[in-house]
């Protein structure tokens, strides 16, 4: 993992910690200076084995059992203490890493806001975007809810690196991708990160 | 009342109606078409276009929708209305589905697709809502154009998966019981066609 030098610097870092500390959120465009666009294309062809829950959600996840080692590093790049430590000094925040999965969304996918998902806990919600370029009228969008309003939305960007508390009370939803979307997809590292009191 | 708007081909098929809407798989539901005389549903369809229509989206669906036509001043849409939930009407569905529905009016409003737009899989379950039904106003879609009304096969109460498909067609008139089996969407629509319909529920 090759996290860009512009995040490492101590001037962006204390920029970092008091964006997030304002708005519990922060994202982080070309987050890593490796060469991903290749890598990509090959996860695109893994993340294969179709979830679907109809009333719930339909995506494709990469089967854990045959990974290939590539994708097992890549994950456990961001499972790593040197990730894990960079997340901790900008949020401020004492952290274990909890659940991962990989994700690709494409047209026709979807997951809905459902009561079953609700945490018993506060989380730290990371997302590693490598999704293609996306029209904004496709749909994929990931909406983040409280019971009364919709407060956050995450487009699709490459190689973009989200952070977000997510207190049990919010929920998401990743918005329909419909035919404008044809062809494209979203491919996602999804991590929560326990927050250690 | 019904002889002025029902099609004539439906009297005599009232008893295979009511056999065919208990016998369907994944739950109870029945296809009637033709279902108005063509000279009313050709003067709804006209009501329809003049209509209002507002944007509605959540994570369940992108739509266009009136408002419920209870209000309505249009007099051929105020006419269908009173027709839907007349006494007569009401005790015809009853019949089919052998359901107790009240004699009031439900509620009625026009359901429009265009490109893009879909309705996700649910199950309608709301306080009071007996039988959900649709009447289709536009032209017929092929399976590549969308715009289907999808009925779930369930599991213990969950949906697992499509078992059966109704395309939209003109004049095609779509009940079914709800329920905690009655898992539905609408197939994405993607066509220039303009999916229209008056929908709604009996209690």
């Amino acid at each position: 993992m090759k996290i860009n030098q512009m995040y490492q610097s101590e001037k962006i870092k204390e920029e970092m910690r008091e964006h997030f500390e304002e708005n519990g959120f922060l994202q982080l465009h070309s987050f890593l200076s490796n060469s991903l666009e290749e890598f990509q294309k090959e996860l695109v062809n893994k993340i294969n084995s179709h979830k679907y829950q109809p009333n719930s959600h339909s995506y494709y996840e990469n089967e854990k059992s045959t990974q290939d080692t590539n994708t097992l590093l890549f994950i456990e790049d961001f499972k790593s203490t040197t990730f894990t430590s960079f997340l901790e000094e900008v949020t401020g925040f004492s952290l274990t890493p909890h659940k991962s999965a990989l994700r690709k969304y494409s047209h026709k996918n979807y997951s809905l806001l459902n009561d079953e998902n609700v945490e018993e806990e506060d989380f730290l919600e990371v997302i590693f975007d490598l999704s293609d370029e996306f029209d904004e009228d496709a749909g994929g969008y990931l909406a983040y809810t409280t019971q009364r309003e919709e407060i956050l939305y995450l487009e699709p960007s490459f190689n973009t690196l989200t952070f977000l508390f997510k207190p049990k009370e919010l929920m998401s939803y990743l918005k329909y991708i419909n035919n404008k979307g044809k062809n494209k997809n979203i491919v996602r590292l999804e991590l929560t990160f326990k927050i250690i009191e | 009342m019904l002889d002025q708007w029902l099609h004539p081909s439906l009297f005599e098929k009232k008893d295979l109606l009511k056999e065919q809407f208990n016998n369907q798989e994944p739950f109870a539901h029945l296809i009637i078409e033709p279902f108005l005389k063509e000279e009313k549903i050709k003067e709804l369809k006209q009501a329809l276009d003049s209509q209002n229509f507002d944007f509605h989206e959540c994570d369940l669906y992108e739509f266009l929708k009136t408002q419920d036509f209870k209000h309505t001043t249009n007099p051929t849409i105020k006419a269908f209305r009173n027709f839907i939930f007349s006494k007569e009407f009401i005790e015809f569905i009853s019949s089919i589905t052998s359901q107790n529905l009240k004699l009031e009016a439900g509620t009625l409003h026009s359901l429009l697709l265009k490109n893009t737009h879909y309705l996700l899989p649910h199950d309608d379950v709301v306080e009071k809502r007996k039988i959900a039904f649709m009447l289709y106003t536009c032209e017929s879609f092929s399976k590549n154009e969308g715009g289907s009304l999808n009925l779930f096969e369930t599991k213990n109460k969950i949906p697992i998966k499509s078992l059966k498909s109704i395309f939209p067609q003109w004049n095609r008139f779509v009940c079914f019981s709800v329920s905690d089996k009655s898992f539905h969407s609408i197939e994405e629509v993607e066509s220039i066609k303009e999916r229209l319909s008056v929908s709604g529920w009996f209690y």
